[in-house]
C-alpha cells in the first residue's frame, strides 16, 4: 500500500483528499462521479473540464480549489474506483472464511465483477480508458490487482510465479472486451473465466479450470 | 551557418518487412496519399497524435495542403488511413504465416513469430499501429477491439484441439490477452525491437489455455531453438 500513496501524492491527490473542509469533500464526490459519466461517454481526450464542472453542478472556481487540472481529477477518479474495489475485496475475503484461499480468491473475483458491474462508467474508465491516458496507470494497477488477488499463504517477500503477468493482461482484455461491446451489466458471468485466469499460474491449469467449473 | 532554403523532401519510407518474395521493402512514398500516410505515421510516432497539426504533416510530406484535403477530410481521417494501411499489413503477414501447413500449434508459433518481426522492423510503426490509436478518441475501443477479434477469430480453430475450450467458452480471447497486452506494453517503453526475444514465452502463454502446459511448453522450446 506504500506504492499507493506515493502514486497518489505524486499527483497531488492526497492533499484534496485529506481536507478537512466537509462540503468541499462532497463536492469532490460529486465531481468524481460526473468525471466518470463524462469520460465514459466521451472518452478522456474529449473530455472538458466545463462539461464536468456543468455536470457536477459547482463552479470553476470549486473544480479549481479541489483538483490541479484534468489529469489530477481522472486520477483521482481512478483511485476512489480502486478504493472502492479494495473494500468490497476486503468484505468478500472475510466472508469467505479464513481457512480457503481458494474461496477468497473467488469470492475477490467476484466483489471486483459485481462493483464494475453496478459503476460501469467508473468500470470503463479503469479498464478500457486508462490505456489511452496513460498506460504507466496499468503498470499501478497490475501490481496493486496482482497483489489484492493473487495474495496467498506464501512467505512474505515470495516473488509471484511467472505467468502472472500474462494473467493480468488476460483478465484486463476480457473485461475490457465485455465492456466495450456494451455488456458491463452482465461482467459477473466472467467469473469462471477470471478465476481460471487469477488461479492458473498457481495451480497449474487444471486445478483453475476445476475451480472455474466450481465458480459456474 | 548558412541555411539552404529548405526544400521539402519525400518522408522516409515506412518500413513495413516483406517476405523472400522480392518485393520492395516498405510502404514506398509513389503518391502523394502514400506520402501523407507515411508522414502521418513519423509525426505521430514522435509527437504523439493530439499534439499533431496537419501543418506538421503537411511538412514532413512536401505534400500540399489543398491537396491534403482533397484526399483526407481532417487529421483523424488521414490517421485513421494510415492506422488501416498499417494493421491490414500486419494481418497479411500473420494470416500467411498462420496458412503454412503444419500442426496448430505450430501454426500459432509461425503466426505469433510474425507478428512479432513485423512490428519489431520500424518502432514508429509499431507505435502508431499498436498505442497511438488510443489518442483517437471514443471510436479507439472499438478499433482496438475489431483488431483482437480478428485474432481470436483466428485462434477459434485451436478450440476443437481442447478440452478446456468446452469449459471455457471465451478461451481465445483468454489466450491472446496474455499476448496482446504484453506487446502492447513493451512497444509503449519503446522496447518495439526487441519483442521477436519474447516469442518463447509468448508461445507458451498465447498455447497453454488452449492445449495445456506440456504441449505449450515443447512449442516454447521449439520457439527457442528456431
Amino acid at each position: 500500500m506504500g506504492n499507493d500513496i506515493e502514486f497518489l501524492s505524486d499527483r497531488g491527490v492526497l492533499a484534496t483528499t485529506l481536507a478537512p473542509d466537509a462540503g468541499l469533500r462532497a463536492r469532490e464526490a460529486k465531481v468524481i462521479k460526473a468525471m466518470a459519466a463524462v469520460c465514459a461517454e466521451r472518452t478522456y481526450a474529449a473530455t472538458s473540464i466545463t462539461e464536468v464542472v456543468r455536470r457536477a453542478g459547482i463552479s470553476s472556481r470549486t473544480f479549481y480549489k479541489l483538483f490541479a487540472g484534468k489529469r489530477a481529477c481522472f486520477d483521482a477518479t481512478l483511485a476512489a474506483f480502486a478504493a472502492e474495489l479494495e473494500s468490497a475485496v476486503e468484505v468478500a475475503r472475510a466472508d469467505a472464511g479464513e481457512d480457503s484461499w481458494l474461496a477468497e480468491v473467488r469470492a475477490s473475483i467476484a466483489a471486483i465483477l459485481a462493483v464494475s458491474a453496478a459503476k460501469p462508467d467508473f468500470a470503463k474508465l479503469a479498464f478500457v480508458e486508462s490505456i489511452g491516458v496513460d498506460p504507466n496507470l496499468i503498470e499501478h494497477y497490475r501490481g496493486a490487482l496482482a497483489a489484492a488477488l493473487m495474495r496467498r499463504p506464501t512467505p512474505p517477500g515470495d516473488r509471484p510465479p511467472p505467468g502472472t503477468r500474462a494473467a493480468f493482461g488476460r483478465a484486463q482484455l476480457l473485461i475490457a472486451d465485455q465492456i466495450t461491446s456494451g455488456r458491463a451489466a452482465e461482467l459477473p458471468e466472467l467469473l469462471p473465466d477470471l478465476v481460471y485466469i487469477a488461479l492458473s499460474p498457481f495451480t497449474g491449469p487444471e486445478e483453475a479450470l476445476r475451480q472455474a467449473q466450481a465458480a459456474r | 551557418m548558412m541555411t539552404e532554403p529548405e526544400t521539402p523532401s519525400p518522408p522516409e519510407p515506412v518500413r513495413l518487412p516483406r517476405g523472400p518474395h522480392g518485393l520492395p521493402r516498405g510502404l514506398i512514398a509513389q503518391n502523394q496519399r502514400q506520402r501523407l500516410i507515411a508522414a502521418m505515421v513519423r509525426v505521430c510516432a514522435a509527437k504523439g497524435y493530439n499534439e499533431v497539426a496537419v501543418a506538421d504533416v503537411l511538412e514532413a510530406s512536401g505534400v500540399g495542403r489543398e491537396t491534403f484535403y482533397e484526399l483526407f477530410e481532417d487529421k483523424r481521417a488521414c490517421f485513421l488511413a494510415a492506422h488501416a494501411v498499417l494493421v491490414d499489413d500486419l494481418f497479411a503477414a500473420v494470416q500467411k504465416a498462420y496458412e503454412t501447413p503444419g500442426p496448430w500449434p505450430q501454426r500459432v508459433r509461425s503466426a505469433l513469430a510474425a507478428a512479432l518481426n513485423w512490428l519489431a522492423v520500424d518502432d514508429d510503426v509499431a507505435r502508431v499501429t499498436m498505442v497511438e490509436v488510443a489518442g483517437i478518441g471514443p471510436s479507439f475501443a472499438k478499433i482496438f477491439q475489431k483488431s483482437f477479434h480478428r485474432i481470436t477469430a483466428m485462434l477459434d480453430e485451436g478450440r476443437e484441439l481442447s478440452e478446456t475450450a468446452q469449459e471455457l467458452p471465451r478461451i481465445s480471447s483468454i489466450a491472446a490477452g496474455a499476448v496482446f497486452s504484453r506487446i502492447y506494453e513493451e512497444i509503449y517503453l519503446g522496447r518495439s525491437a526487441e519483442l521477436p526475444s519474447l516469442l518463447p514465452t509468448l508461445t507458451f502463454e498465447l498455447l497453454m489455455p488452449f492445449v495445456g502446459v506440456e504441449s505449450a511448453r515443447e512449442e516454447e522450446l521449439r520457439a527457442k531453438a528456431a
